[in-house]
């Protein structure tokens, strides 16, 4: 297995990397999905110049509350300082450069790098250096405080939820989302107080194979009748056994993808610019009592027409491209953080929609385990498409991928894209677009 | 299946033979048999997070209800499910069995160890933990009403889909 990754490592790398040409409108090179190189130029060119989601201000309540992750390659931490700021910091000591924050998350009065004792505040600020005679006549003030954890250059808290950029040097984060912020406004939308919360801490899973075979497989209308058949066929069988029990948002979504090859043929899929999209939602709304007084809540909220388009629109999978892929409807996401060309970690949250009936989130939360845990049995199938894609991409013989299905039907809606079927790979075709504009901008 | 309502008494040597059993069960693919070891409302627990109190709200590796359980075995034993091609082959050793005296509502509570190594194309996973398991006497035998899988890596990075029980 190492010996033939290493073998097309070298091929990769031995061919001249021209990054523009690896994407066509239809279709895209391999190398795009194995070569480490372009890897790194991902890094910097996409990961290092976009919006990329850190957390959700839910994981930081208090003053001295701190949540750790990467920005790209960069770790980072995301505080709550005691001005009540949050401030998204690089995760490493201006010294010698080890991280700080060594947890996922925590609580401290100042951070203190345990290397040789220099603190700071929650806002990055140096606050003190051991000894700090030493530097007497040297070219470093250890009294400064701006010569602390360096801040990020761009922080944006949309509705709660802390984006951030490596550059100072990119366009705002509304020009940067557009209308590719329908859905996650949409989940907000949906909580009757206006905001959400995390529910505690989040999955962390890996995926052996590149970042992108994964979102490519969010607009995939196609694949649930193959991949997922087994077990959408396993949960119906249940369901008529146990006669209808179980718990909802379990069995009853899983049995959903039980159809023929063309039932995602109706589910709208909506490409919009700089990579991002929408698919509609399919899940079952909830029905009952409860739902009812959820109703009136979001028209207390909305009024009764604006609680009918928050209704109305309802999302599946919305990529916000590169990070986010988030299941509105379920009350989930999916933040993605690639560690390699072949490896890419998933944290994935549960949100709760404040001022909404328990049981939606336990519906979340029923969803979340089965299809999402680290021991789920949807992505579970999902991952060994993932792993034979890469696997198959590693021969250098062939070297394109097709995107050409419904190629020449897509419908112009504003400035986005509507796939002629939810079966169109014109999501795809979108996410590449911008992939390449991100890859060769200058 | 009817719970009985005296209270279980099981030896030590009595319950690891269940343990033993259910352990086999799994390793030997016969999930009917593993199946058949749950009452009705049984529950099946692997929590996230060491510290995890209400598996209603927040989230877990598993929580399956009996559907779900059935479910689960049955993409495991269904002829073409993707992630099974090639099939997951598992070892389980169960050791250090604690039994508690029988709770209130007549469930005995049993701990244990294990230690599970799993094999799936060419590549070796290891998992560790602690089971406890919350056995109750009915008219069809011992069986399990809920089973907490505390896993030493719970809150750590998974590169490992864990498709088939602990």
């Amino acid at each position: 297995m190492s010996a033939s990754l290493a073998t097309s490592e070298r091929n990769d790398t031995a061919a001249e990397l021209d990054v523009g040409r690896l994407v066509e409108p239809e279709r895209i090179h391999r190398r795009v999905f194995t070569d480490p190189d372009v890897f790194e130029l991902e890094m910097d060119s996409i990961f290092g110049r976009s919006w990329i989601y850190v957390g959700h201000e839910s994981q930081i309540p208090q003053p001295g509350d701190y949540f750790t992750t990467q920005v790209g390659r960069q770790p980072v931490v995301m505080t709550r300082h005691t001005d009540g700021q949050i401030y998204v910091l690089e995760n490493r000591c201006p010294h010698k450069g080890a991280l700080v924050c060594p947890e996922r998350s925590g609580h401290a009065k100042r951070f203190m790098c345990m290397y040789h004792g220099w603190r700071f505040d929650g806002d990055g600020s140096l606050v003190s250096v051991p000894v700090h005679s030493g530097y007497d006549g040297t070219s470093f003030d250890p009294k400064d405080p701006g010569n602390g954890m360096k801040r990020l250059p761009r922080v944006k808290n949309h509705r709660g939820f802390v984006f951030a950029s490596l550059s100072a040097d990119i366009p705002d984060f509304d020009a940067w989302a557009g209308e590719g912020l329908r859905g996650l406004d949409n989940m907000i939308d949906r909580a009757p107080d206006g905001s959400v919360e995390v529910v505690g801490d989040c999955y962390r899973t890996v995926q052996n194979s590149n970042w992108k075979i994964f979102v490519d497989n969010m607009s995939d209308g196609m694949h649930t009748s193959f991949v997922h058949h087994q077990m959408a066929r396993a949960a119906q069988r249940t369901l008529e056994k146990f006669k209808g029990q179980g718990r909802p948002g379990g069995l009853d979504v899983a049995a959903m993808l039980a159809g023929e090859p063309d039932q995602m043929a109706k589910v709208d899929l909506v490409a919009h610019p700089n990579g991002h999209f929408d698919m509609a939602a399919f899940a079952p709304e909830l029905k009952g009592p409860e739902a009812d007084q959820y109703k009136a809540a979001l028209i207390a909220r909305h009024g009764k027409e604006g609680a009918e388009v928050v209704l109305q629109r309802n999302y599946h999978n919305v990529l916000m491209f590169p990070t986010i892929v988030m299941q509105a409807s379920l009350q989930q996401m999916r933040v993605i953080r690639p560690l390699s060309v072949d490896k890419t970690l998933l944290e994935i949250w549960a949100f709760r929609l404040k001022g909404a009936p328990e049981s939606f989130l336990r519906r979340a939360v029923t969803g979340a385990n089965l299809a999402n845990s680290p021991s789920n049995v949807v992505a579970a199938d999902d991952f060994e498409a993932y792993f034979r894609v890469h696997a198959g991409l590693k021969g250098p013989q062939s070297e394109w991928i097709s995107l050409h299905r419904e190629a020449n039907r897509d419908i112009p809606v504003g400035t986005s894209l509507k796939g002629h079927s939810g079966n169109s790979e014109v999501c795809m075709r979108n996410m590449y677009k911008a992939w390449h504009a991100y890859m060769t901008a200058q | 299946m009817l719970t009985t309502s005296h209270k279980l008494r099981l030896s030590r040597s009595e319950v690891e033979d269940f343990l033993f059993r259910q352990a086999e069960y799994i390793d030997s693919r016969d999930y009917e048999s593993w199946l058949s070891l749950f009452t009705p409302d049984a529950l099946y627990w692997i929590p996230v997070r060491p510290t995890d109190t209400d598996p209603e709200t927040q989230l877990s590796f598993m929580y399956d209800d009996l559907p779900t359980m059935v479910a689960r075995c049955e993409r495991l034993l269904a002829f073409g499910t993707a992630g099974q091609q090639p099939i997951t082959r598992s070892s389980h050793v169960v050791s250090n069995v604690r039994v508690n005296d029988a709770t209130s509502n007549g469930e005995l509570v049993v701990h244990s160890r294990f230690h599970v190594t799993q094999f799936r194309r060419d590549v070796l996973k290891s998992y560790a933990g602690a089971y406890t398991h919350h056995l109750v006497a009915t008219d069809e035998g011992v069986k399990i009403r809920l089973q907490r899988v505390d896993l030493i890596d719970c809150d750590g990075i998974h590169d490992t889909i864990l498709q088939i029980y602990l």
